[in-house]
């Protein structure tokens, strides 16, 4: 009996040593660029209300310690303030008021800073960390999802969609400071 | 002085090293005594060993070192006696002293008393240190008349000496060199002429410092120099050796009259002055003759100080000359406090003028209760009411004369106040411009260690290059050097990377097998310093540019089409846009040079690109040479500090309930015999904090006429920062214009006044104030802007303070070609300058000025020293409103004249 699983066992090794050797070829055989892009996914990981959220690292910048974010008068309320971020003024958003969720916006003393289309924010978080996934791993957020999530991975982290988070935001400062304006 | 056992920690290893500093100059200062027998020479050690031993002496007290600062304090007395004469410097005392300074070395590193009982033997060796024979008494300098001086121009003029002394050793340091350089023969004729003239100048300078000092013999002095230099200049008598050496005797001169006025030898003095108004009548043995006794005296001063200042630089980290200009920056603070104090005290006068005013009134009352008390007595009397009358009276007569006492004590107060606060701010204004002037670097700073960067990228990449840095090395605030030195890195590493083609490549293209870059540095105005950095490579391809721009969604298609060459070439500086090939975390992503253009913008300068195909590419960037600064109010509103731009700043009142009113349910405060209306800052900014403080202070602010007073709960101090956008995210935000951060890195936004009183004027229905103040009332409350322009910087420091404390707006350039450009950036109200200058002078600035359109009626004055009639009347013919002789200067004609001028008068 033994015998036989052990037996199975080493062929199932086998199996398994040449699937990967044969994958490592493939991918050895391919640019290095497209291992980067097509197969794994670096995301940094947030925690927000409780909840697991991702940023794609590719529009991240830096993540920071702020020592303190300067309340900034007549402003939407997902802005928390200024902070100075290597000697640049940077506007601080909080995500929590950004998806929907109840709370005081306080800052936390950690910032992502996240650079798009040009505009650079820093996103207040309480955690971050940094996870690799496969492009396999990622799925359609579910239909009742928040419209700022655009995927899903299958350990149930939400990825955000920084792009029209950053899009959003700042339009309806814009036009908040403009309505005031008038 | 007590410090807390923390401080002294940190303290003690700054005392000691500064005390080893100290003691082993004063151990050389020692040795120089006992080497020249020379009296003068002695005098001037004994004055430095008197010097650092004080120093020593405070910095021991400082640090808790009792041991230490009595052997000082000993050793103190006895250099004095030393000076006074009762003491000579024997063997006996030389040894004693020398005998001091290792016991002081040894106190000053010991942390008990192990030191203690050499410290009580040194101490009671130096007490009986008994005088020699009598030495025979110094010829008394012959008396000489010098114009009168007022106590308080006395008092400013020893707080400025030391602002003068230090121009002067620029200014002798300059001639020595200038005259050196002549003596080696210049390679030029022109160049020549500009040395004399040069000399010229600095002897000019130092005559106009000399005067404002009331240093007559200086003045005098240097003014026959200058006259000789510039018969030199005009070319009405060639240059001869002899003329250097004399030259060198008379800036020999000049410069012991400064260390030692007290050593003045008349006789020296005229010969001097004689020989430099005769240079024409030159014969050689004229000359010769009277060298010998000029050189005798003059030596021993000039040998020593030029020779020993010429290396004296020092290695300081920069951090710490950050720190010392924070703070520098800081007392501008305490300038400013100052100013309120002497305000306060004027207010504190005003009260009692008033009470005084009052008495008047019941004055008669009082007097016929006084006749009373004295026809009556005590039985004459029936009432009762003799004694009570009699000690109201006395009470009314002393209290009378003690008020009275009280109010010429506080306005003398007030005057002294006013005094110290022009010093003082004269202090802070030069330590501030010094310590800013520290902080520049030369361009080649920033330069070190670019081509080995360039050479090591071109191996990695096998290419063949040339790399060349050209053109002019000029002073740059370190900041920016600081600041610019990854954007040049950047755009050096991407000329290699991918401007230069390798080898092969160029030879089929028919260029030259290595290729070329280069950095050039010009100057192209006074304030700005441009760069640029070229390569001979293969060009941006900016159909490459448009297709990387579409790929990564910055345009779409369509919108690309409509791009030419030039606006192509631009979208390299948006991020996103990389024509890079291959991706890696460092370049590529098509941040390099967007990040690149942010940092050189936020210097406040620029970046331009051009680029040919196949021909290459250069970057064209422009930097100011000093970081533009922004004056603020930072006051306290709710829990925040936010800032006021002092531009905008009228007055800061102190809010009682008394000082607000109410006018239809709406508060106001008064100011200047009307009601401004009254905002609390932080409920109109909806930043309303539980807890806070109340409002203490009302900040009224001005912007077009119209006035609000928002009243914040502190108001911290003035100070003046770098004005930086909000940043790409937030383009615009209704009642906040931008930000600065502090030296702490504490972020305080910056409020936008003009949108903040249209808010208010909008919102609630405020009373224009036309109606009650006239026009040009309203225009006169806002203080008037001058531009001093003057090279030398103790006038410079003295104008400005003159200026301001007349409540003026003072800006400063330090010669013609500067103040031009300041004219061009912003508005002034008048112009006072100084004729002599280098670069443009003040005859040609006033042409200039009068030659623009834009400055059709600015008013001029030219301030001078040069008192020759064609002179004033080329002043005059030149466009200037006025010509005022420095010699005649007083505060209160320029100040006339400039309140004529504004027509405020």
């Amino acid at each position: 009996m033994n015998d036989l699983r052990e037996q199975a066992d080493v062929t199932a090794d086998r199996e398994r040593t040449r699937r990967i050797l044969r994958q490592r070829a493939r991918a050895l055989a391919r640019r290095p660029d497209d291992v980067e892009l097509e197969e794994i996914r670096e995301l940094v990981t947030l925690e927000l209300a409780g909840r697991r959220y991702a940023i794609d690292a590719d529009l991240v910048r830096e993540v920071l310690a702020v020592r303190e974010v300067a309340l900034l008068p007549t402003s939407p309320p997902f802005v928390l303030g200024l902070t100075n971020v290597r000697g640049r003024i940077t506007a601080v958003i909080d995500l929590r008021v950004v998806l929907g969720f109840e709370g005081v916006a306080r800052s936390s003393g950690q910032v992502v800073i996240v650079e798009t289309g040009g505009v650079e924010v820093a996103i207040d978080v309480r955690e971050s960390g940094v996870a690799r996934v496969p492009l396999s791993h990622f799925e359609k957020p579910p239909g009742d999802a928040n419209r700022y999530v655009k995927a899903r991975t299958t350990d149930g982290v939400e990825v955000l969609d920084i792009e029209r988070i950053v899009g959003d935001t700042r339009q309806s400062a814009a036009s908040l400071a403009s309505g005031a304006q008038s | 002085m007590s410090q807390t056992p923390e401080v002294l920690a940190e303290l003690l290893p700054l005392f000691q090293s500064e005390s080893e500093e100290r003691l082993g100059s004063i151990s050389a200062a020692l040795e120089a005594i006992e080497e020249s027998p020379d009296t003068a020479q002695r005098s001037d050690l004994l004055e430095r060993l008197l010097r650092e031993l004080h120093s020593l002496k405070g910095g021991a007290r400082a640090v808790n070192l009792t041991q230490a600062e009595a052997v000082s304090h000993a050793f103190e007395s006895v250099l004095v006696r030393l000076q006074s004469g009762e003491l000579s410097w024997t063997g006996e005392v030389l040894d004693a002293c020398n005998q001091t300074v290792g016991v002081l070395e040894q106190l000053v590193h010991a942390d008990g008393e192990e030191a203690g009982d050499a410290a009580a033997r040194t101490a009671s060796l130096l007490d009986e240190l008994r005088p020699a024979a009598p030495e025979p008494a110094k010829p008394e300098p012959p008396q000489i008349e010098i114009e009168e001086i007022s106590p308080e121009e006395a008092e400013l003029i020893k707080k400025l000496l030391p602002v003068f002394r230090g121009e002067a050793d620029e200014r002798l340091e300059s001639i020595a060199s200038s005259l050196e350089e002549l003596r080696a023969g210049p390679e030029s004729d022109e160049r020549r002429h500009e040395l004399f003239e040069t000399v010229m100048r600095d002897a000019h300078s130092m005559k106009g410092g000399a005067r404002t000092m009331k240093l007559g013999h200086i003045s005098a002095l240097c003014k026959e120099f200058e006259y000789a230099a510039a018969k030199l200049t005009r070319r009405e008598v060639e240059p001869y050796p002899a003329l250097y050496d004399l030259f060198e005797r008379a800036a020999g001169l000049v410069q012991s009259l400064l260390e030692a006025p007290e050593n003045l030898n008349e006789g020296l003095l005229n010969q001097m002055m004689v020989d430099l108004a005769s240079i024409e009548q030159h014969e050689p043995a004229a000359v010769e003759a009277t060298a010998p006794v000029a050189v005798a005296a003059a030596a021993p001063a000039t040998a020593k100080p030029i020779a020993t200042r010429a290396s004296q630089t020092v290695r300081v980290a920069t951090e710490k000359l950050d720190n010392v200009l924070r703070q520098a920056q800081e007392m501008l603070v305490a300038k400013l406090a100052m100013r309120q104090r002497g305000a306060d005290l004027a207010e504190l006068a005003a009260g009692l003028r008033e009470w005084r005013q009052e008495w008047s009134r019941v004055d008669t009352d009082v007097y016929r209760l006084q006749s009373w008390v004295e026809k009556h007595d005590e039985q004459s009397d029936d009432s009762g009411i003799y004694p009570l009358a009699a000690s109201a009276v006395r009470f009314l007569e002393w209290s009378q004369k003690r008020v009275r006492t009280l109010e010429t004590q506080v306005r003398e107060l007030g005057k002294r106040m006013f005094e110290d606060q022009q010093s003082f701010g004269v202090m802070v204004d030069t330590l501030v411009d010094e310590t800013k002037r520290a902080l520049m670097l030369p361009l080649s700073t920033l330069f070190k260690g670019l081509p080995r960067m360039v050479r090591e990228v071109a191996r990695t990449q096998e290419k063949a290059l040339d790399f060349d840095v050209r053109g002019e090395d000029l002073e740059v605030d370190k900041r920016i050097l600081d600041e610019m030195r990854d954007p040049l890195m950047h755009l050096l590493r991407n000329s290699v990377d991918h401007g230069i083609e390798p080898s092969a490549e160029r030879e089929a293209a028919g260029k030259t097998k290595r290729g070329q870059i280069v950095v050039e540095v010009s100057q192209p105005a006074a304030d700005e310093v441009a760069l640029r950095v070229a390569d001979d490579g293969r060009g941006i391809d900016t159909e490459r540019v448009r297709a990387a721009a579409v790929k990564n969604g910055v345009l779409t298609e369509g919108q690309s089409r409509a791009l030419d060459r030039a606006a192509l070439l631009q979208l390299i500086f948006r991020s996103g846009v990389s024509t890079s090939e291959t991706v890696s975390n460092i370049s590529g992503r098509g941040l390099g040079m967007a990040i690149c253009r942010e940092g050189i913008e936020r210097l406040g300068g620029s970046i331009q690109i051009e680029s040919e195909a196949g021909q290459g590419t250069s970057f064209h960037i422009r930097l100011p040479l000093a970081l533009a600064t922004y004056r603020i109010l930072m006051v306290q509103v709710g829990r925040q500090t936010m800032a006021v731009p002092t531009a905008n700043t009228e007055r800061v009142l102190r809010l009682s309930s008394e000082s607000i009113s109410s006018i239809e349910g709406k508060e106001t405060v008064d100011y200047q015999g009307a009601p401004v209306s009254l905002q609390r800052l932080d409920r109109f900014l909806g930043m309303e904090a539980a807890g806070a403080e109340r409002h203490s202070y009302a900040v009224i602010v001005r912007s077009g006429g119209r006035l609000v007073a928002f009243a914040v709960q502190r108001v911290i101090d003035e100070q003046e920062v770098l004005f930086k956008d909000l940043g790409s995210f937030l383009e615009h935000n209704p009642h906040v214009s931008g930000a600065t951060i502090l030296g702490t890195g504490s972020v305080v936004p910056i409020l936008n006044v003009p949108e903040m009183i249209d808010a208010v004027y909008a919102e609630h229905v405020v009373a224009e104030p036309v109606d009650i103040a006239p026009e040009e009332e309203v225009v006169e409350a806002k203080p008037r802007s001058i531009l001093v322009v003057e090279d030398s910087i103790t006038s410079r420091m003295l104008l400005k303070e003159i200026l301001e404390s007349a409540g003026y707006l003072v800006s400063t350039a330090i010669n013609g070609v500067e103040a031009v450009a300041m004219l061009e950036q912003r508005e002034f109200d008048l112009v006072v300058s100084d004729v002599e200058m280098p670069k443009m002078n003040g005859f040609e600035l006033t042409e200039r000025v009068r030659a623009d359109e834009r400055w059709t009626g600015l008013p001029l004055i030219l301030v001078t020293g040069l008192e020759r009639d064609e002179e004033r009347e080329r002043g005059l013919a030149a466009g200037a409103d006025e010509y005022i002789i420095k010699g005649s200067f007083e505060q209160s004609n320029l100040l006339a004249a400039i309140s004529r001028l504004c027509g405020d008068a």
